[in-house]
């Protein structure tokens, strides 16, 4: 008995960062109903993530399992959660918007929070408390939105995510029944019996809605369209990579590739995914709904990592996701700094490239990084992306994954046609000749993720020195 | 810094500079884009008047003189191996002259550009980062630094039709960017099959002695496969029995390299972008989009599908040499048809560009170096041309052939250039067209007799070629230049003046190249002959080593 508490003590020595984070957050949401003062609710906020920097012991950390194994801590987990607490910390340097005060940066520490247990879960039950934390966070922070149908877009996401989780919950019950236990790792094998098989593919569905991942990403371009910027370009980045690090996880667990209709189930979803993404981004007279789609092809790209196998996806699929949140953070960005003038569908684009230099260009590299052309850290994405499909087909003559990377090929070729929309209309067209005043510290922000784009495209080493440092498991 | 360095990254440096300068100093851009291109036009003459011709030359690793190499990128993909990347330049007798050639029409180019008022920090500033890439895709030496500079200069091509361009700039701006980028897909697709079937042997063993378990390195690095270091069992290597659709896939990956870079020629059908963004671009632009961002069509199916693919294009020689004619005959009838002089001499140059694609596809020496003079020759003519249209164009903002007659008694000294420019271009001897055609349909007709890969019908009927392109540019001058003096608009008469100093600078040059390549066109073989010659001979002896048994 004493051994154990003694052991759980010592756990709870690693999960420090994460206690400290829970606390300031905590404390951040009592101090900060104290004040009125937005400058000093965002320093706090920077402060609470900062607690967590301080107490995480770096990302070289040896893979274990703490608490009765339902905690899975390793160099990728830490990894990571630094990078969500990073790219959640940019998030004070958007543009502000009428109904953002304290309860606004505790509902985006609280979606933090929950990605960060939902990526080291290894217990089906804190898994779905993490979830749960963080898809309930999200409906509340989208309703916090300024557009004129905001409630249309948060009441879907509530009513989609609630469906899914229900769903995914049930599931996870049957899945639960058969296997004996809830620690994931533990799963075994178990064969073709329907009735498991139908509850391990309604799990995995929930997890599909959260990555917005066809036919589950219905809800992704209204919430998107209406929620505050802030908040999407977290909603869009963190919970959805901590997601697909979750499926990952899973996949290995319930060994789903053993399935012969495992994989190509994959290559069919993640095909759909990208078609869908790119086709309907085609049709877009919105700027933020453009995004949106685009967003979901890029959902359906880093699936298309996922469903190799994990010694050939996984590198690719780390560049990816951290080239994928970059790039993603900033158009979000660049979108807010425009909606904040009130430009906001395409056709109010139109000019603005003509005084707005610097903006414009900002917003190119952005954009021709989300289409995946160099010279930008796009490229390197799509280049370590299709590579290792290529050589997934090299090696097994796969020809379901032959044709995946025929798509993603082609799918580039249509997102260059709708993410040029913007810089076309900006510096194309001449009609709507304003120039959009932003503050000092907004261009910076914005100029550092289009920096980061360019210059880790000419200099890479920098981000290959890091991604070394994570010891794959 | 090296010579080959200091030429990519001399405009790049002063495109950061002009990005300094704030708007109010308009005049200074231009000069400073000069002072830049005039830099990379005395390095690439450097270049030249160093480069060895006479090395004699086993391998591909032996060929490439003034050769830098840095580590670029140098990544772990896990079981996929390495990836390597490197800053890899030089040249050698394929190249070369493609880089003097750039130079001097980057050069030109802003001397033509130098009326542009609206915006030039923007303009000047795209322009640099075009010169940038269009000589950085002459030297690479590496397939990822290749392609990234094939793609780069989409953007500045882009942004430079789109908004410094004619009327239906927008249109033409698209077509250009969608068209290109598909090729360009279709290439990158190839060079990720080339680069996992390829590995670097010397990097391996280093970093397996680092590591202390076995690595594999993939590489980029066009020497390395040039000189065919294939692994066992890579997607893309010889004989290796990967079959789609009952063809090997190394005849895919050759079609899917001719495909993409014969949008850039642009060959029949793929051709269609060009005219527009030819009328649309500026004069400047179309300069260089004729000059040399179409040479980068031929050089990349020289360097990269005949080099890379011998098999291939031995077996499709008669296909290439087919798309070839239809190029030749098709453009030519097309640009007889147009009333518009842009118009008419963007599809002379597809014409043009048919001749270089057929004498590659016939691989004799005489084909192979025509197809390299054709290369040189057009960029000069061509250039010249779209210039001459330039003149016109910003005295009268028009450009239809019926809207003027008589232009010679009013204008002599234009009139003169047009009329050199339009014989050399028809190919009149003692000019730099004829011989490039010349060598061509003599390599064209000789190929059935020599190495039996292209029937001697297909050169005979590109002779056609010549005659219907005489037929057009003499038209042309006949409307446009004799008869009575007379313009559309009254207008126009006061604007109509005859050449400035600053033309004549633009244009005295080009035709007096133009002249003396027809009469010494030995001065650019001696340069070229000993790559073109291994060049020929590696195609053939490899093509039939590769060749599926």
């Amino acid at each position: 008995m004493s051994e154990q508490l003694y052991q759980i003590f010592n756990d709870l020595n690693l999960l420090k960062a994460e206690a400290a984070l829970i606390l300031a957050t905590v404390v951040f949401l009592v101090i900060g109903l104290m004040t009125y003062s937005r400058s000093i609710i965002k320093i706090l906020y920077i402060a609470c993530l900062v607690t967590f920097i301080v107490f995480q012991e770096g990302i070289a950390i040896d893979s274990s399992l703490i608490f009765d194994g339902i905690y899975k801590i390793g160099s990728l987990e830490s990894f990571y959660k630094l990078l969500f607490v990073i790219f959640s910390a940019f998030l004070v340097f958007y543009p502000s918007e009428k109904k953002q005060g304290v309860e606004f940066y505790f509902l985006l520490l609280a979606i933090v929070v929950g990605s960060i247990f939902m990526i080291s879960a290894n217990q089906l039950l804190l898994f779905y408390l993490a979830i749960e934390l963080t898809s309930f966070a999200s409906y509340l922070i989208v309703s916090l939105g300024s557009g004129t149908r905001v409630y249309e877009g948060s009441l879907k996401y509530l009513i989609f995510g609630g469906t899914s989780s229900a769903v995914m919950l049930y599931g996870m019950s049957i899945v639960y029944g058969y296997q004996g236990t809830l620690i994931l790792t533990d799963f075994t094998y178990f064969g073709s019996e329907s009735f498991y098989l139908f509850g391990l593919l309604t799990a995995f569905a929930g997890l599909f809605f959260k990555v917005s991942i066809f036919p589950f990403h219905i809800w992704v371009p209204s919430t998107y369209q209406e929620g505050p910027n802030a908040a999407i370009s977290l909603i869009a980045t963190v919970p959805k990579l901590s997601g697909f690090l979750v499926i990952i996880h899973w996949i290995e667990s319930v060994h789903f590739f053993s399935y012969e209709w495992g994989r190509p189930l994959l290559v069919v979803l993640a095909a759909s995914t990208i078609s869908i993404g790119v086709l309907v981004a085609l049709r877009q007279q919105n700027a933020k709904r453009l995004i949106a789609y685009g967003a979901i092809a890029h959902s359906g790209f880093l699936m298309c990592m996922i469903l190799l196998p994990n010694n050939m996806g996984l590198n690719a699929f780390l560049w990816y996701s951290i080239i994928y949140a970059i790039t993603n953070l900033g158009a979000f960005m660049m979108v807010s700094i425009f909606e904040s003038k009130s430009i906001i569908e395409l056709s109010d684009y139109d000019g603005l490239g003509t005084k707005n230099v610097w903006l414009g260009t900002i917003f190119t590299v952005i954009l021709v990084a989300l289409i995946g052309l160099p010279p930008t850290l796009g490229f390197n994405a799509k280049l370590y992306m299709m590579s290792s499909l290529l050589s997934y087909v090299q090696i097994h003559n796969d020809i379901w994954i032959l044709l995946l990377f025929i798509i993603t090929a082609l799918s580039t070729v249509i997102s260059l046609f709708f993410y040029l929309k913007v810089p076309y209309n900006m510096f194309l067209k001449s009609s709507n000749e304003v120039s959009v005043n932003t503050s000092f510290i907004e261009k910076i922000v914005a100029t550092i993720f289009s920096m980061l784009l360019l210059l880790g495209f000419l200099f890479p080493d920098f981000l290959i020195n890091i991604i070394d440092n994570i010891k794959l498991n | 810094m090296s010579l080959i360095s200091l030429i990519i990254f001399c405009p790049l440096a002063a495109a950061g500079i002009i990005l300094c300068i704030p708007n109010s100093f308009d005049k200074v851009f231009k000069w400073i884009a000069l002072f830049a291109t005039g830099i990379q036009l005395a390095a690439s003459i450097v270049l030249l008047y160093g480069f060895n011709q006479n090395r004699l030359a086993d391998s591909w690793g032996e060929i490439f003189q003034y050769v830098e190499k840095k580590q670029w990128i140098l990544i772990d993909l896990g079981s996929l191996g390495w990836l390597s990347a490197e800053y890899h330049v030089g040249v050698d007798g394929l190249s070369i002259w493609l880089v003097v050639l750039s130079g001097l029409l980057l050069f030109i180019g802003v001397l033509s550009s130098w009326k542009v008022k609206s915006r030039a920090k923007g303009y000047f500033f795209l322009y640099l980062i075009l010169s940038c890439t269009v000589v950085g895709c002459f030297v690479a030496l590496d397939l990822l630094l290749f392609y990234v500079f094939f793609e780069f200069m989409l953007l500045p091509m882009f942004f430079l039709i789109g908004i410094w361009g004619g009327i239906r700039r927008t249109y033409a701006s698209i077509k250009f960017f969608l068209f290109t980028l598909l090729g360009s897909l279709f290439i990158l697709v190839v060079f990720i099959g080339l680069y996992l079937s390829v590995s670097d042997t010397g990097l391996s063993e280093e970093l397996s002695a680092q590591t202390g378990i076995e690595e594999v390195v993939h590489t980029f690095n066009m020497v390395t496969i040039l000189d065919g270091n294939y692994d066992i069992d890579g997607l893309l290597t010889p004989n290796e029995g990967f079959d789609v659709g009952g063809m090997p896939l190394r005849y895919w990956a050759f079609i899917f390299l001719v495909i993409g870079f014969a949008i850039k020629l642009p060959l029949v059908p793929v051709h269609t972008w060009l005219p527009d963004a030819h009328v649309e671009a500026p004069t400047a632009i179309s300069v260089l989009l004729a000059g040399i961002l179409l040479k980068i069509g031929g050089y990349g199916l020289f360097r990269v599908a005949y080099s890379m693919f011998p098999e291939g294009a031995i077996y499709f020689a008669q296909h290439i040499a087919i798309f070839g004619l239809v190029s030749i005959i098709y453009g030519g009838m097309n640009a007889m048809a147009q009333g518009d002089l842009k118009r008419m001499i963007a599809y002379s140059s597809i014409s043009h560009m048919g001749f270089v694609v057929l004498g590659l596809a016939a691989l004799t020496t005489e084909g192979l170096n025509g197809s390299m003079f054709q290369m040189i020759s057009h960029g000069l003519i061509s250039a010249a041309l779209f210039l001459i249209v330039g003149v016109y164009y910003d005295r009268t903002r028009d450009r239809k052939i019926e809207n003027a007659s008589g232009l010679a008694i009013r204008v002599p000294n234009y009139t003169f250039f047009t009329a050199l420019f339009f014989f050399a271009s028809l190919g009149l001897p003692g000019m730099s067209g004829f011989v490039g055609e010349l060598f061509v349909l003599l390599g064209a007709i000789g190929s059935e007799n020599s190495n039996g890969l292209v029937p001697s019908w297909i050169g005979i009927v590109a002779v056609l070629g010549i005659i219907i392109s005489a037929a057009y540019y003499l038209w042309a001058f006949q409307r446009m230049f004799m008869g009575r003096f007379w313009l559309r608009k009254p207008e126009w008469e006061e604007a109509l003046h005859d050449l400035t100093i600053r033309e004549w600078i633009m244009l005295l040059p080009l035709g007096i190249l133009v002249i003396f390549l027809g009469l010494f066109p030995n001065v650019i073989f001696d340069v070229m002959s000993e790559t073109v010659h291994f060049f020929a001979d590696f195609v053939l002896t490899k093509g039939a080593e590769y060749a599926p048994k």
